[in-house]
């Protein structure tokens, strides 16, 4: 429906070329990157990036959380550290990380590292500690082990609040990893959007958008397929809620 | 089989300013193999004395004895049936019982048989790869019963296992009681409203009342137990008569208690 009136106000030129160039002129020109192996090599960079990242973040902000979630009080304590790190932007740390880890990838991904932490983490910790007490007790009558209580109660207890915490740290991430190739990079999509802006493209900046959406888009798409998949009793559970 | 020894037992819930005694210097004493009903109305104490048997809660005051080792350090005792079914909703109902059988480490092949067994008994063995969201309230009920017998504990903790069941398989249930705890002899705790149910299947009846045994009943009728056996109907009678003695005495106390405010009111 977009993309018909945004062909439509192309035709019949209500809009300036230059600011919004027409669909095709777009299509065409993601296609011809494409074919040139420019945009695949930029969407690899990013990527790459945000996989480290992101995959650096989960080994962190899971495990802590996991240990924190029964120790209230360390969290409590931690509280001022916590909110005052959640309230500052991580693109506004960029100039420190730049100075801290030099313009290669280490300041990327720790941008990308920043911006993920705190969904993930705070989601997870939520998620354990409100397992339901009825399963512990269940546990404690089992006689179950510490990992058989990790791996049968905790976990899928914790499960629906993990995966929230994963695909909105992932969105975070994704925003957070083309804000940092905005500002010192020599690729990715940030830099593609970067680099046309500089050279008056504004068809290559809008190819640029729609790769960074579309991409966005898929990888939503694939952690909601694999939460479905690990835990259908949630999804039951939503529908019979709606 | 093992015997049970409590001890001025007590349990107090925090609630703010008014804390509440659910158990109250109770003692008692189990003998290994005994079935012992505990009957008496809502809020007496039954499921708090339960749970503090079950290691679920901690004793304010008092000890637990399992043939003499204190519950703290006899790992694996009991088996508990809840009042609600608990069944992980993330495991088919085979591994929700399996899950059971993990701490006693038993071969998988000799696991299956064993959860094939007890989920036989209770007519559930055609339901094993369900999920639980995917049976009804008496189903899961009756799962949560196979779970306590597919593990190999001498103690049995039942609160209210048949309170959700339909009529007919309730008495099924019943009998296979009576059956299972006269081959395997475990000392059972039930927890019942069911006075029929603890005159039916237990040999000693404890009425309770504001946390403490207000009556202690032996049952000495003849088993298999008729519930049309006239000594069957006295038997209902006396506990009856003694769960409303001890109401009615709480009342007047209760009411001993308030006379001097409202007389102050008036």
């Amino acid at each position: 429906m977009l993309l018909l009136l945004w062909g439509l106000l192309s035709k019949l030129e209500l809009i300036n070329d230059y600011l919004i160039p027409s669909p095709e002129k777009v299509l065409r020109e993601g296609w011809r990157l494409t074919l040139s192996g420019s945009l695949p090599h930029h969407i690899a960079v990013s990527l790459r990036r945000v996989f480290i990242g992101y995959g650096i973040t989960v080994s962190i902000a899971l495990p802590l959380a996991l240990f924190l979630h029964r120790r209230i009080r360390w969290m409590e304590r931690s509280s001022f550290l916590l909110s005052f790190l959640r309230a500052t932007p991580p693109l506004a740390l960029i100039p420190l990380l730049i100075l801290w880890f030099g313009i290669g990838e280490s300041s990327k991904i720790a941008v990308i590292v920043l911006a993920a932490f705190f969904p993930i983490f705070l989601n997870a910790f939520d998620g354990f500690q409100q397992v339901d007490t009825r399963w512990h007790e269940l546990a404690a009558t089992l006689n179950l082990s510490g990992f058989d209580r990790l791996r049968f109660i905790l976990l899928p207890g914790a499960f629906p609040h993990i995966v929230t915490g994963l695909r909105i740290g992932f969105g975070y991430s994704w925003r957070a990893l083309v804000g940092a190739e905005l500002f010192a990079a020599a690729s990715g999509l940030g830099y593609l959007i970067l680099d046309s802006q500089e050279m008056a493209r504004t068809d290559r900046v809008l190819v640029g958008i729609l790769a960074i959406g579309v991409l966005g888009f898929i990888f939503e798409g694939i952690l909601g397929a694999i939460t479905l998949r690990l835990s259908p009793w949630t999804a039951e559970q939503s529908k019979e809620r709606l | 089989m093992i015997a049970v020894n409590l001890r001025h037992l007590t349990c107090i819930y925090e609630n703010g300013s008014n804390p509440v005694t659910a158990v109250n210097a109770l003692s008692l004493r189990v003998d290994a193999g005994g079935f012992t009903a505990i009957v008496g109305s809502s809020g007496c104490g039954k499921t708090s004395l339960l749970r503090l048997i079950a290691g679920l809660r901690t004793p304010n005051d008092g000890t637990i004895e399992f043939e003499g080792v204190r519950q703290d350090r006899a790992r694996g005792v009991s088996a508990l049936v809840f009042q609600d079914a608990r069944l992980l909703p993330w495991l088919t109902v085979e591994k929700n019982l399996l899950l059971a059988l993990r701490s006693e480490h038993v071969p998988e092949e000799d696991a299956r048989r064993r959860i094939r067994d007890a989920a036989t008994l209770v007519h559930m063995e055609k339901r094993l790869a369900s999920y639980p969201r995917h049976l009804s309230g008496g189903m899961a009920q009756r799962i949560n019963l196979a779970r306590a017998l597919c593990q190999n504990r001498s103690l049995w903790l039942l609160d209210e296992p048949f309170g959700a069941l339909d009529a007919f398989t309730r008495l099924q249930l019943q009998q296979e009681l009576d059956r299972l705890w006269k081959e395997r002899q475990p000392t059972i705790f039930l927890v019942t409203h069911d006075i029929g149910e603890a005159v039916l299947l237990a040999d000693r009846v404890l009425t309770m009342n504001e946390g403490t045994i207000v009556h202690d009943i032996a049952i000495t009728l003849e088993r298999p137990r008729q519930r049309t056996a006239s000594a069957f109907a006295e038997n209902v009678a006396q506990i009856e008569e003694s769960i409303m003695r001890s109401q009615i005495s709480s009342a007047s106390r209760e009411h001993r208690c308030e006379a001097p405010h409202q007389r102050g009111k008036t």
